[in-house]
């Protein structure tokens, strides 16, 4: 009986600097509250139509789809194959599994402000290398939301070479020496062993990646605030202006409110297809 | 057979080569501009070869000289250094006190109801993957009634959304590591829980206990979003702080080159010594790695 009042700690900070606030957010949803005009009144779903139509909210919206996908589709074909390269048994091969947790480790905002500074139109070293002159990657609106992806792809795809290795590593021997006693071709052992195999491991990876995607703010904010114009302004970011810089509590926290319940339904999805996959193929440990 | 599996060899090797390029050379680079006067850092053509200067190092930790460089604002780069060691410092311990209990009793308590253990854990887990703006600007509003704005310890309850979940889920899988049957034998011979806990448990938790107090005092020294928002001039770490060598006035590449390898270099320091206990970390025990 006593022993669960050891709960109680881990219960009340989180619920006094998360729940409570959480709720209280929702609450201003429904309000008109603007730090800029006097006045709180509660105005029903107001906010929650007026977002859906504006503009500004739908363009953040498909930022953030495009975002997500672009950069974790990259990661996870990227991060396979250096998870089968740092498989093999190779010299060096603890040397290169320390390299790839670096990025992992180091803060994302600090990665972004390297690459920020790498891609500098004057002095750039990755300019220099690819010959682009003075071309600025991250306020061109053609290439700011996927340089800004390929910042995601360095800091994260080590995440998915990481964890499809230790799939890789917890493969069963047998199967494979019965495709070999049969002559199976490393096409077929690949296509009916390795990938369905792997795919309760993939299906982890694309939880963890997909979800953290869709709320990507900190790389954001320090290379190009959203910019230029509104091109590379997530869910994420477009909540965090309307709340410090516009001042429209109540509206942003609407749009916050969408954000959550797309991020929550979206869990929900990805880990029930998880645990499906985990109990046909057993286990995934 | 032999020429085929050379040649494979190579490719593998080679494809080595190139990612661990891929990952270190932004990082050398980043080192190599600390060490730049600000004229080789901005000319047209990079400098590969160049004199260097401790410059850019000195006046990141001789107080004044920076803010004299840029202006109105105010950069203090040893602050943010000692903010970040106190908020991540102290966020961490609080989190090791909080949730290692709390990940034992969810998984050796019984719950009147089952689902009650997975409920807990899993809202404890929503506050990594749910969007921090859901909570921040309620909090802020909060935390400006209470005077927690810009304070330390208002930081480090924040800092526990990161710290409690993954300790309790990380703790949670240690403890299912260790058979209930030992603890039973321990309890049967009279020893109460709390001396068990000491005596069988934890001797063999120790090892993964420490390597996530270390990945927990990672997670949290990477924070920026929290401190961006209820942080300020007295509280400000090194993630929040390095934004400021970017300003109105001036732009001090050679000095945020050198923040960015102080600040990043313990962790990886820290990181490379936990590294087998990574995969499981990141997956907040769902892979063992």
């Amino acid at each position: 009986m006593k022993l669960k009042l050891l709960l109680i700690p881990a219960l009340v900070i989180p619920i006094a600097v998360g729940v409570i606030p959480f709720f209280i957010g929702v609450a201003f949803s429904f309000t008109d509250w603007n730090l800029t005009v006097p006045g709180i009144h509660f105005i029903g779903v107001q906010n929650y139509i007026s977002l859906f139509q504006d503009p500004s909210f739908w363009e953040a919206f498909l930022v953030t789809l495009e975002f997500t996908g672009l950069a974790v589709g990259i990661e996870l074909l990227l991060g396979s194959f250096v998870a089968f390269l740092l498989s093999r048994e190779v010299k060096g091969q603890k040397f290169f599994r320390s390299v790839i947790i670096i990025p992992l480790t180091v803060a994302p905002v600090l990665t972004a402000l390297m690459w920020k500074l790498m891609l500098a139109p004057n002095g750039g070293v990755i300019n220099y290398f690819l010959g682009l002159g003075n071309v600025a990657l991250l306020s061109n609106p053609a290439t700011a939301l996927i340089s800004l992806a390929m910042i995601d792809v360095y800091i994260n795809m080590p995440f998915v070479a990481l964890i499809v290795l230790a799939g890789i590593q917890s493969l069963p021997a047998e199967p494979y020496e019965a495709a070999q006693v049969d002559g199976a071709s490393s096409w077929f052992v690949f296509k009916n062993l390795t990938l369905p195999m792997l795919k309760p491991i993939i299906i982890l990876v694309l939880v963890f990646r997909l979800i953290l995607g869709l709320k990507t703010f900190d790389i954001i904010y320090a290379t190009t605030r959203g910019g230029p114009a509104a091109l590379t302004t997530n869910l994420h970011l477009w909540s965090y202006i309307n709340s410090f810089q516009y001042a429209a509590i109540g509206y942003s926290m609407a749009g916050t409110v969408i954000l959550f319940i797309m991020v929550f339904l979206f869990s929900m999805f990805l880990i029930k297809w998880w645990n499906k996959s985990v109990s046909y193929m057993g286990a995934a440990r | 057979m032999g020429k085929t599996e050379g040649l494979y060899k190579l490719g593998v090797y080679l494809g080595l080569v190139i990612i661990a390029i891929y990952i270190l050379f932004p990082m050398i680079w980043i080192l190599s501009l600390s060490f730049k006067v600000p004229q080789d850092i901005t000319c047209a053509i990079p400098k590969f070869v160049f004199k260097p200067t401790l410059d850019n190092y000195k006046s990141l930790f001789l107080i004044g000289s920076l803010s004299k460089s840029v202006g109105a604002t105010t950069l203090n780069f040893p602050r943010y250094f000692l903010n970040s060691l106190i908020i991540s410092g102290f966020g961490t311990l609080l989190s090791l006190i909080v949730g290692i209990p709390a990940g034992y009793v969810l998984t050796r308590g019984r719950f009147k109801k089952e689902s009650t253990r997975e409920n807990i854990a899993f809202t404890l887990l929503s506050f990594w993957f749910g969007p921090e703006m859901a909570i921040l600007l309620p909090l802020y509003k909060i935390y400006r009634v209470l005077g927690l704005m810009d304070s330390y310890l208002g930081l480090i309850l924040l800092y526990q959304l990161i710290g409690v979940p993954f300790i309790v889920w990380l703790s949670r899988s240690y403890f299912l590591d260790i058979p209930v049957s030992i603890e039973d034998a321990s309890l049967v011979d009279g020893y109460t829980r709390w001396q068990t806990f000491w005596r069988i448990d934890f001797p063999l938790l120790k090892p993964g206990i420490a390597a996530t107090a270390v990945l927990t005092f990672i997670f949290e020294w990477n924070n920026f979003i929290f401190a961006l928002v209820v942080g300020g001039r007295h509280t400000m770490p090194v993630t929040a702080g390095a934004l400021g060598f970017i300003s109105y006035e001036a732009v001090l590449w050679g000095q945020m080159a050198g923040a960015i390898i102080i600040s990043a270099l313990p962790e990886i320091i820290l990181a490379i010594a936990v590294q087998k206990y990574m995969t499981r970390g990141l997956t907040f025990g769902a892979v063992r790695g």
